[in-house]
């Protein structure tokens, strides 16, 4: 998890050795080592793609600006957990939320990824429906667990105590069994 | 009762947690002499296994494109005198091209069409939407081109004829890539949220986007070309719902496993029969444009209004495979279990 990732290699850049290009590829490589993480808890989190995308897009535009004001974090990877899970959670609270992208955007084109794959599965398609039932709070717990993150570093994302995230990811594993539980039976 | 309680508790903290030691002592006592609370252990167990399965998905395409090109465009840069050059005959070249596609327009007057041609759709039912915000094409438009017409070197952008005609299946896009290694290249909207992203590997590309009849931005690097996409063929069939928050689904088309047969005839009776809730008033029509490849769109229409969209792909046999609509909450329209 990004939290206990050793600092990132110092980038090189050939010709253009100057700020810009350095944030440059320090965006590139941020984007291409995280972005899987980030979109995978956002979209499993709001389950709606076109707010995944949205979120993701945001959270790395947020790191861009931050990069250009002489800021860009040292610990990327928890910078943008805690940044998208903000996100995640403001926006899919919303009762609102304006859908700036153009119908079929995100599904229309897009090569078959793990999210396609992996939900053709029936028991994958049973946890999802699963999911759905949970609050947003659960998903973003039960995700960021899925993704590697340790007690600690769940609750540092998402900004609570230990003994609080504990206790919540504890009700919450129990919430998502028993909504898995309720679809079997039916 | 509540000793059962604790212990399945214990038994999910464990999975993320360290418990104390007297916490794991008690646990594996405890799970030692109740099968019942063993058996929720391994569930809590497998639950996290397999969220582990669906934790990570990539972003798409048009996400990298918009966030990698803003850290690009954002970002002061020197431009070498060579560059300035190649941006200087790109320019005379778009300007040439522009007056090219002036003429052809000119020699072609069935392009242009004063009365709009009947959509090969058939009429559909007439439906209140954001499309009807959107620009119309300008009566004295000039220049409408078959399709986007875009160059770039890998700097600089240009478009020969701003305004593009929709085509049957979708808006067509020529990019021209001078830039002698592959190029990255982004679709945007009018207000520069990336909607689409390509690479061209070669010297060119072709590809056909479903954008609404609109205002986008083509965006190469450091490049921004506005371009407007005009419908009078009345090819685009909106897919919007009419309702403001729609409820869970998806607004196109699903994958699905290799080798998976739906129901057998046409998509739009298919549609009807695996869609719970539909009434017999209600139009089932299809929307966006039509593709080229065997994935179709599909709205239904209750009172004018937009309530339910959901994508449809053929199945290869006949038989169309059915996706989740996105319907707005009071429709009552659903996916038939197990269809």
């Amino acid at each position: 998890m990004s939290d206990i990732d050793p600092p990132a290699e110092p980038v090189r850049i050939s010709g253009r050795d100057d700020a810009a290009a350095r944030l440059t590829a320090l965006m590139t490589m941020a984007y291409d080592e995280h972005s899987v993480a980030i979109h995978g808890l956002a979209l499993r989190s709001t389950r709606d793609p076109e707010l995944a995308a949205d979120v993701t897009q945001e959270a790395f535009l947020r790191l861009l600006t931050e990069g250009q004001h002489g800021r860009f974090p040292d610990n990327v990877g928890g910078w943008l957990y805690r940044t998208s899970t903000n996100l995640i959670v403001s926006r899919a609270r919303r009762t609102s939320v304006a859908r700036r992208f153009a119908p079929r955007l995100v599904e229309r084109g897009e090569p078959d990824g793990p999210a396609t794959i992996a939900l053709g599965n029936e028991q994958h398609r049973e946890l999802d429906r699963a999911l759905a039932t949970l609050s947003v709070d659960d998903r973003v717990a039960l995700v960021l667990s899925a993704q590697g993150a340790t007690g600690e570093e769940i609750a540092h994302h998402l900004g609570r105590s230990h003994a609080a995230t504990r206790t919540h990811l504890t009700r919450a594993r129990g919430r998502l069994r028993a909504a898995i539980l309720r679809g079997e039976a039916r | 009762m509540t000793t059962h309680v604790r212990f399945e508790q214990l038994a999910a903290a464990a999975i993320d947690f360290d418990l104390t030691r007297a916490e794991r002592e008690q646990l594996n006592e405890h799970l030692a002499g109740c099968p019942a609370c063993r058996a929720t252990a391994g569930a809590y167990r497998r639950d996290a296994h397999a969220m582990r399965e669906i934790a990570f998905v990539p972003a798409p395409a048009a996400v990298r494109a918009a966030v990698l090109g803003a850290a690009t465009r954002t970002a002061p840069r020197v431009v070498a005198p060579w560059r300035l050059v190649a941006a200087a005959a790109l320019l005379a070249a778009a300007l040439v091209g522009a007056l090219v596609a002036v003429g052809a327009w000119n020699a072609r007057p069935t392009l242009v069409q004063t009365v709009p041609a009947p959509s090969p759709r058939g009429v559909s039912t007439p439906v209140p939407t954001l499309d009807a915000a959107l620009p119309s094409p300008a009566p004295s438009s000039p220049v409408v081109a078959a399709q986007v017409g875009a160059t770039c070197d890998g700097s600089l952008a240009a478009i020969a004829a701003p305004t593009v005609q929709a085509q049957v299946d979708g808006v067509h896009l020529l990019v021209e890539n001078t830039s002698g290694q592959p190029l990255d290249f982004g679709i945007e909207d009018g207000t520069g949220l990336a909607l689409q992203g390509d690479s061209v590997p070669g010297a060119s590309g072709a590809y056909t986007y479903d954008l609404a009849p609109g205002t986008y931005r083509f965006a190469c690097n450091t490049s921004i070309v506005p371009f407007t996409v005009v419908d009078p063929g009345a090819h685009y069939v909106s897919p919007q719902l009419s309702c403001s928050t729609p409820g869970s689904g998806t607004t196109g088309t699903t994958d699905f496993a290799p080798g998976a047969r739906g129901p057998v005839g046409p998509v739009l009776d298919v549609v009807r029969q695996q869609l719970r809730g539909i009434e017999p008033s209600d139009v089932v029509e299809l929307a966006g444009y039509l593709p080229a490849d065997s994935d179709r769109l599909v709205r239904v229409v209750r009172d004018g209004q937009v309530i339910a969209v959901v994508g449809a792909t053929a199945d290869g046999h006949d038989g169309w495979l059915i996706g989740a609509p996105r319907a707005c909450p009071d429709s009552g329209i659903t996916k038939r279990k197990g269809s």
